[in-house]
């Protein structure tokens, strides 16, 4: 009994090892540069009209 | 070839859940066929039922080490892909999914460690207590993911903020007992549970055509039957709940579904069979029967369901009150102290969204034509032809599995399941039913909710980020060749001890102990 599943959980715990070592390459390469920052002014540029928010800014630095 | 950022991260988003959900029912399920074969085991002494629990636990634990961190891709895809979407719902949507990560790790991942290694250390109720809460931790991974997803389908307990531009949670009892998120619960699931009956049955049914263990197989089949037939019924009864409460708060996702441009005098009918035309926005032909729809739509003979030329009109008012919103909202932004725009974002919050879809159209959403609202208006319609045939296919299987564990359930009462080689064939056959169902399923409830994210609240063109398109199609290939790899090596490993049987188990007791 003890020898085919000790078999089985030594590929089930080497197959969760290269799992991880796969996320993270596909992390390192396709996440990690490519996170964007948001915060509210980003979104503000984005749903409300560009020329409205250039405006604000005009009006912040004219102050 | 997508070239459009929106369509790829949304084609890179269904592509990664929809392979993730390949392996979560099956968990979901097998764990409650474990309890009720380990219970069964601890009340009669009887070693069969150990052994059971131990073989088909195996498969449970390959499915399980295959399918765990497989969601985390979608979690990746937040901070990256759906960057605003993640500012814009973070503050409701991060805290099922931390609670849900707390769960699965502490109470899910040690109670599967302590089952698979805690055979000779624990007594047999202690095993069996561990068992009981691997099965609940489980589940309750599973209701704090639909949580999350109920609340994209259903937004309540949550407001708008024009400081933070953000949506804020009002109401967190509101978000844990959502309808939407309840029936989608347990919807969800009973569909997990009839995954795992379905797994059982078909492997015991190919074990009894070949004559190889057959008292396990026999024992295995009748637990599975009755399992399978009380999780049929539950996800049909629970299905029927999950459409009603779409009818509540997506009317548009019912009327899609039903393929129902117009709306009729109550009770209305149900179109059985229909081909969508979605440029005439009518139907080709279509096989009605008189009532069912009113009946299962509303359970009254009086209220009327509305129809997609309805919901379009009604959609039109309000991206109208969304223009007045966001021009509201750019003022206040412009001035914190504005009471004038104040009020006027106050009254219009509640279309907000349907005034952001104009901006698919225009920049500026106050200059926006009638041309442009008609189009946007046109938009708030999810495509009707392949929610009608998802539907209509995931309800067919799920009645075909009924008949077959009904059938089996009834076979297995009767004792001679083992001589009807179509009844075995059959279930065989029958084995991928549930996870097309289950893909089906989610098929009708995200496509469904386009063009939204946040159902009525925020649009999915405005929630993704701006990407490259060849790094959006880097990461694509990314990750299907990840899960197609572990997909792979699952089904070889499952064919490999499927075929092994309770003989890999090395006790003595079964065939086929020499083949490996
Ligand atoms: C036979 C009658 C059935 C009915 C009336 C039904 C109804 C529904 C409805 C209305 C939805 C969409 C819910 C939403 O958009 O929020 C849904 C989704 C889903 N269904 Fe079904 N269904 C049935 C059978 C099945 C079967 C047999 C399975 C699988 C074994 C299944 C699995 C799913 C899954 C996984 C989802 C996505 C999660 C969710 O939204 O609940 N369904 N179903």
């Amino acid at each position: 009994m003890k020898k085919t599943s000790s078999k089985l959980s030594r590929e089930l715990a080497w197959i969760i090892g290269i799992k991880l070592v796969l996320l993270l390459i596909i992390w390192k390469a396709f996440i990690a540069p490519y996170r964007v920052a948001v915060d509210a002014d980003s979104v503000a540029g984005k749903v409300l009209n560009p020329a409205q928010s250039s405006q604000q800014l005009e009006k912040n630095n004219a102050r | 070839m997508l070239d459009n950022v929106v369509d790829l991260s949304r084609l890179q988003f269904a592509v990664t859940a929809l392979y993730h959900f390949l392996f979560v029912p099956l968990t979901i399920g097998m764990v409650w066929m474990l309890v009720i074969m380990e219970a069964v085991w601890v009340m009669t002494g009887k070693q069969v039922y150990q052994d059971m629990t131990r073989f088909w636990g195996k498969l449970f634990g390959i499915n399980f080490a295959l399918g765990v961190t497989t969601g985390i891709t979608m979690e990746f895809q937040f901070g990256t892909n759906w960057a605003y979407y993640s500012h814009y719902v973070g503050d409701i949507f991060g805290a099922p999914l931390a609670i849900e990560g707390l769960m699965a790790f502490f109470l899910e991942s040690t109670m599967i460690g302590l089952f698979f290694f805690g055979w000779n250390r624990l007594s047999r109720k202690q095993h069996l207590l561990v068992t009981i809460l691997m099965a609940i931790g489980t589940n309750l991974s599973a209701l704090w993911i639909l949580i999350a997803n109920g609340w994209m389908q259903n937004p309540v307990g949550a407001e708008f903020s024009y400081q933070t531009m953000r949506m804020e949670m009002t109401d967190f009892a509101a978000l844990l007992f959502n309808p939407d998120a309840q029936a989608k619960f347990v919807h969800t699931v009973s569909a997990g549970y009839v995954t795992g009956a379905m797994f059982v049955l078909s492997i015991s049914s190919w074990y009894l055509l070949r004559g190889r263990n057959v008292e396990f197989a026999r024992k295995s089949f009748r637990i599975a039957a009755a399992f399978g037939f009380a999780s049929v019924c539950s996800v049909i009864v629970l299905g029927d709940e999950s459409g009603y409460t779409v009818g509540e708060a997506q009317q548009i996702k019912l009327a899609a579904i039903e393929a129902m441009w117009h709306t009729e005098p109550a009770p209305a009918s149900f179109n059985l069979l229909a081909w969508p035309n979605e440029t005439r926005m009518e139907n080709d032909w279509q096989v009605s029967i008189p009532w069912v729809m009113g009946l299962i739509g509303t359970r009254s003979v009086s209220k009327q369901i509305p129809g997609i030329h309805e919901i379009m009109a009604q959609n039109r008012l309000r991206i109208q009150s969304g223009m007045l919103a966001v021009q509201a909202l750019e003022a206040v932004r412009r001035n914190g102290k504005d009471s004038a725009a104040l009020k006027v974002l106050e009254a219009h919050k509640q279309d907000l969204g349907f005034g952001l879809l104009l901006k698919k159209y225009t920049a500026d959403v106050a200059t926006a034509t009638p041309q442009m609202i008609d189009a946007a208006a046109r938009d708030t319609i999810p495509r009707v032809a392949p929610m009608f045939w998802s539907f209509r296919l995931m309800v067919g299987m799920g009645m075909a599995m009924l008949l077959l564990f009904g059938w089996s359930f009834w076979a297995s009462l009767k004792g001679d399941f083992q001589h009807r080689p179509r009844l075995l064939k059959l279930a065989l056959c029958c084995l991928p039913l549930p996870w097309l169902s289950c893909e089906l399923g989610w098929v009708v409830a995200e496509y469904g909710r386009q063009p939204w994210t946040i159902y009525g609240v925020l649009p999915t063109r405005l929630s993704v980020s701006t990407l490259s398109v060849e790094s959006l199609y880097g990461s694509l290939a990314g990750f299907v060749g990840f899960y197609t790899v572990l997909l792979v090596v699952e089904m070889m490993l499952m064919v490999r001890f499927a075929r092994q049987g309770p003989g890999s188990l090395g006790t003595g007791r079964y065939d086929n102990e020499t083949a490996h």
